[in-house]
């Protein structure tokens, strides 16, 4: 059984997996059930200035006949008072000392105030701070959450207002809805954050009701962009936390968010730098139980790479993310179809011809059968064939390494070298 | 199609040069493919330099590993 | 089918169902909505969690997907060939209205495939308690006891008279629906745990009823039914009257026979055993197989997967129709079977109709073999040489803690299946096996 507590900026946790800011840690009820299903710890649905909610607030995109495998809400902070939330926050402490609970806030961007909300949560005995500027709707329209959260000077400074109050670890919570993730995690890590979380929801209209011509979702036949997040937006999140895990001057831990499911999108985001991972719309799919999954998978995966510790992952792959000059320009990789797998569905020839580099050509087999093959010289080792085959094991894409390597910044400085 | 068949034509002609003595002494690579300038490297003192027009990127990728190769044996017999 | 010669034979007794295909197992393990409170969960005698199980082969986890299974079953991988899941997990799952129900059993062969061939650990024996259990019977009942009772931590011996344990799962399912391999897989990892056991090692013969009951302190009883029943008719002594649990034993055991090739062949019974007979006599070589019932097609007792099984493979039924009578060719072998002709009388206490002979109904079958299948008698002696009480050789006990009439024996599996109760299924002695072994350690450690 491997080891998978993780100390994350101080903070201990049993395990990696928390449950991030939104509907399922609205209430100690909540957080409580989900200690007792195995999570490791909990963010607590972000506490701030009163707010009202509107319903209808989700919208899920189904693809191909899965659910949720997008998710869009215009939910915004809690709308419960916060001295019932710092009570409930108290009991669940109380009743779980050995859990990690992490209460999020959204403020305006004025000192006193992230000094006041500040004092109240740590009083009640929260384990750590996360600050959401995240939050792409509504809020952002008030100037907080995303709104500030794009203005890597605000982000500074109100990580730094938040510490100058804070006792516990203040973790900054990032939106994705700016170009460059790294101008906003420099700026929390420069207002002294001891951690960054990411990411927050990204601006999204699910869709239009063709009947009606209403806004999925809508309210009174009217909506509002909305945060996206679920299975669609992982590859996001995870290049976000890897760009932010192999800049030197962003030195600090990353907790990972954004369509986590499951023991393998966790493992993903640990080798990529994260050091706990945040979960929201899985909960909210499937209930707190898909957590057992989680920890029993990734134990396994754990013993299996023969390691001790669960914290042996973090950052293992970051250093293989590099920029695009920095690839070996001289390594190829050749497509070759199995035939004994393929089901002739013709698909990676169309594929290749339309799209692709016209190399996959229909042969006459032995059996007088039409198959396909690849003329190898011509493929460029694009993957589209292998991406679109429906048959297991049918292309598989064959490396063959060269010799020496050359990356493109290596030969422009060749070039530059011969008057190029 | 057969974009291989261009890379070869475009291999061809460097390695010939190559065979005869040549090494390449000046790349230009602007919107219309790279211009590879060679010449001879014996002690015939004619100055015949060549350019070779490479468009396919294999044979421009092809032309860089020969000036790798070119720097390395200039480097080991120390000239 | 001329002469089959003996990797032919083999062959034909490999596992009919092939395995699933990577992909199949992949679009079918997410189409599962891992239901919340599932009802497959619930349909399933030993309540594995299906959902559970499901998810963790979508995720790739493999062993957590063998755990899951084999906790809740100790004969997972017998299970998810044998059970009948239209009736059980299948039957229940929720998308049988809105679609098609998920192949739960597929998906339980899968991954029990991946436990088979790469043989994690997947469980642990407990801290020796110092107590001693001595079980009795080797099949699927006293292997899921032991395994819990291991488990628990208690010294558990099981004995057993057949040369390899396993049971009926071992020695009595046809191997084209459930290869042997399977079974001692499962007595392989109940060993694993440190449970001794004493095979060709008959309680009543080698080793006395007194001593393993001086030597314990609980004993299970889990010896399952002994053999079939005689029909009662005359002509039974005849060469090439067969028990249909024999017959099935030596093809299962790895000796095919080549005896039965291009032979009529009549079985008696219309349940699981006639079913497996039947097949096998097929597989064997037979020109023709009848399996005749003295009920209608209603009654029969075999599961409708097997029902169907048997008419893929051509078995021929003779409903309502009851043998008379066995005709000699005068040889001393069998020639010929006379049956009459049945209708169905009022209910019986088993809610069946009582079959009742039509007069003047006789007709004659051409016959070479006849097996019987109707039913199993029980060990009715080694039950009276431990002094339990007993209705017809089915052991009364309570049904919450599995208890005997006298406190230090606990009976579970076909030993008190009957009298209307339940059924005779390897799930459901897997699971009193299971409960068996947790009302002992509760009674043994609860007292203290
Ligand atoms: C042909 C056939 C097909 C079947 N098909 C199915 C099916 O498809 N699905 C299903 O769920 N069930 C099926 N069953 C029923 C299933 O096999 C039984 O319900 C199950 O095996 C009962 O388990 P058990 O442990 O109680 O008994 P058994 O499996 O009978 O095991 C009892 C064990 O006790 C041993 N034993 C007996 N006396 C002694 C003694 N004195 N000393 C030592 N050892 C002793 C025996 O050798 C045997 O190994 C089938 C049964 C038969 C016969
Ligand atoms: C309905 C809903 C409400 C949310 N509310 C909050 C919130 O109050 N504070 C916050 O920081 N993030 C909030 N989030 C964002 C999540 O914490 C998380 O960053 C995002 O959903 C990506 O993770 P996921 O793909 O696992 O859902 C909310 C998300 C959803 C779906
Ligand atoms: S890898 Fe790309 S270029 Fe090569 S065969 Fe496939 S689709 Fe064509
Ligand atoms: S896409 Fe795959 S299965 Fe279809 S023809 Fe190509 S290799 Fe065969
Ligand atoms: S009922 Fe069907 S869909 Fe629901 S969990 Fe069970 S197998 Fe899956």
């Amino acid at each position: 059984m491997a080891d998978l507590q993780i100390d994350f900026a101080g903070i201990k946790s049993k395990n990696p997996f928390w449950l991030a800011s939104g509907p399922p840690t609205n209430t100690g009820y909540q957080v409580q059930r989900a200690f007792d299903a195995g999570w490791g710890g909990a963010v607590w649905k972000t506490l701030g200035d009163p707010v009202i909610n509107v319903t209808s607030r989700f919208s899920g995109l189904n693809y191909g006949g899965q659910r949720v495998a997008g998710f869009n809400n215009i939910e915004l902070i809690t709308d419960r008072p916060l001295e019932v939330n710092l009570r409930e926050i108290r009991e669940t402490k109380r009743n779980y000392p050995d859990h990690a609970i992490i209460a999020s806030l959204m403020v305006e961007p004025k000192q006193e105030k992230w000094h006041e909300i500040v004092r109240r949560v740590e009083d009640a005995g929260v384990d750590g701070l996360e600050l959401n500027f995240g939050c792409p709707h509504g809020m952002a329209e008030r100037g907080m959450g995303s709104a500030s959260g794009q203005v890597p000077e605000l982000v500074e400074k109100q990580t730094y207002w938040a510490k100058e109050a804070a006792e516990t670890p203040v973790i900054v919570k990032l939106t994705p809805n700016i170009t460059d993730i790294t101008a906003t995690a420099f700026a929390a890590a420069q207002g002294g954050a001891d951690a960054i979380s990411m990411i927050n929801t990204i601006n999204s209209l699910m869709g239009v009701d063709l009947d009606s011509w209403n806004t999925i979702p809508n309210v009174a036949g009217k909506g509002t962009h909305g945060g996206y997040c679920g299975p669609a937006v992982k590859p996001i999140a995870l290049s976000m936390v890897a760009e932010c895990a192999r800049e030197s001057d962003i030195p600090i831990p990353i907790s990972g968010i954004g369509g986590i499911e499951n023991w393998r999108d966790a493992a993903e985001f640990m080798l990529m730098g994260a050091s706990t991972v945040q979960v929201c719309t899985a909960a909210m799919h499937h209930g707190f139980r898909i957590v057992e999954d989680m920890i029993d998978g990734l134990n396994n995966y754990v013993d299996d790479k023969g390691l001790a510790s669960v914290m042996d992952l973090v950052g293992q792959s970051v250093p293989k993310y590099l920029k695009w000059g920095d690839l070996d320009l001289n390594h190829k990789v050749v497509a070759h179809i199995n035939q004994d797998y393929c089901i002739h569905c013709n698909k990676c020839h169309i594929a290749c011809e339309d799209a692709a580099h016209q190399c996959i050509e229909f042969f006459t087999d032995a059996d007088g059968r039409r198959a396909l093959s690849v003329r190898e010289e011509d493929c460029v080792g694009c993957n589209l064939c292998s991406i679109v085959c429906p048959a297991e094991g049918a292309i598989t894409m064959i490396d063959k390494p060269s010799e020496v390597s050359m990356t493109w910044n290596e030969r422009q400085r060749m070039i530059s070298m011969f008057g190029g | 199609m057969h974009e291989h068949r261009s890379f070869l034509e475009e291999k061809r002609k460097i390695d010939e040069l190559l065979q005869s003595n040549f090494h390449i002494v000046k790349v230009i690579e602007n919107l219309s493919g790279a211009y590879v300038t060679m010449q001879r490297s014996d002690d015939a003192d004619d100055d015949l330099s060549v350019t070779v027009h490479l468009l396919s990127a294999d044979a421009r990728r092809y032309m860089t590993n020969v000036l790798f190769a070119q720097r390395l044996k200039q480097s080991m017999t120390g000239s | 089918m001329d002469s089959p010669d003996a990797s032919v034979l083999w062959k034909i007794f490999d596992e009919v169902e092939p395995d699933l295909k990577p992909k199949e197992v992949m679009e079918e393990a997410n189409r599962c909505l891992f239901c919340f409170d599932a009802p497959c969960t619930k349909a399933c005698p030993t309540n594995i969690d299906v959902p559970l199980f499901i998810k963790k082969i979508t995720t790739g986890n493999m062993k957590g997907s063998a755990r899951v299974i084999m906790d809740a079953n100790p004969m997972g991988a017998t299970c998810a060939r044998v059970c009948p899941t239209e009736e059980l997990c299948e039957g229940a799952c929720v998308l049988n209205d809105a679609s098609l129900p998920i192949m739960i059993g597929d998906l339980q062969r899968h991954t029990t495939n991946w436990a088979m061939k790469n043989n994690p650990q997947l469980f642990e024996a407990g801290k020796p308690n110092g107590k001693k259990i001595a079980i009795i019977g080797g099949g699927p009942a006293g292997l899921s006891s032991a395994r819990e009772l291991a488990r628990f931590g208690y010294q558990v011996t099981i004995y057993e008279k057949h040369e390899k344990a396993g049971g009926l799962n071992t020695y009595g399912i046809v191997p084209f629906r459930l290869p042997q391999r399977v079974a001692l897989w499962e007595v392989e990892q109940i060993e694993q745990l440190g449970v001794s056991i004493r095979t060709n090692c008959e309680v009543g013969k080698d080793v006395s009823v007194q001593s393993i009951m001086n030597e314990s302190d609980a004993v299970i009883l889990a010896i399952g039914m002994a053999n079939v029943p005689s029909l009662g008719i005359p002509g039974e002594d005849l060469d090439g009257v067969y028990d249909a649990i024999r017959l099935i034993e030596k093809v299962k055991d790895g000796k095919p026979t080549r005896q039965f090739i291009g032979k009529k062949a009549v079985v008696v019974g219309a349940g699981n055993t006639a079913i497996d007979a039947a097949t096998c006599l097929k597989r064997l070589g037979a020109a023709r197989v009848h399996i005749v019932y003295r009920r209608s097609e209603a009654e029969m007792t075999a599961y409708p997967f097997e029902f169907r099984f048997a008419k893929e493979d051509g078995i021929e039924f003779c409903w309502q129709t009851q043998p008379k009578r066995i005709v000699s060719d005068g040889d001393g072998h069998v020639a010929k079977l006379e049956c009459v002709q049945m209708k169905l009388g009022d209910e019986d206490a088993s809610g069946r109709h009582r079959p009742i002979k039509i007069e003047n109904s006789d007709f004659i079958m051409d016959a070479d073999v006849i097996v019987k299948a109707i039913g199993q008698n029980r060990y009715k002696s080694l039950i009276d040489a431990f002094g339990l009480v007993h209705s017809h050789g089915v052991v009364t006990v309570n049904p919450e803690t599995f208890q005997t009439s006298n406190p230090k024996v606990f009976a579970a599996g076909d030993v008190i299946f009957g009298n209307g109760k339940g059924e005779a299924m390897v799930v459901a002695a897997a699971e009193q096996g299971k409960r068996t072994a947790r009302a002992i350690h509760e009674q043994m450690f609860s007292k203290i």
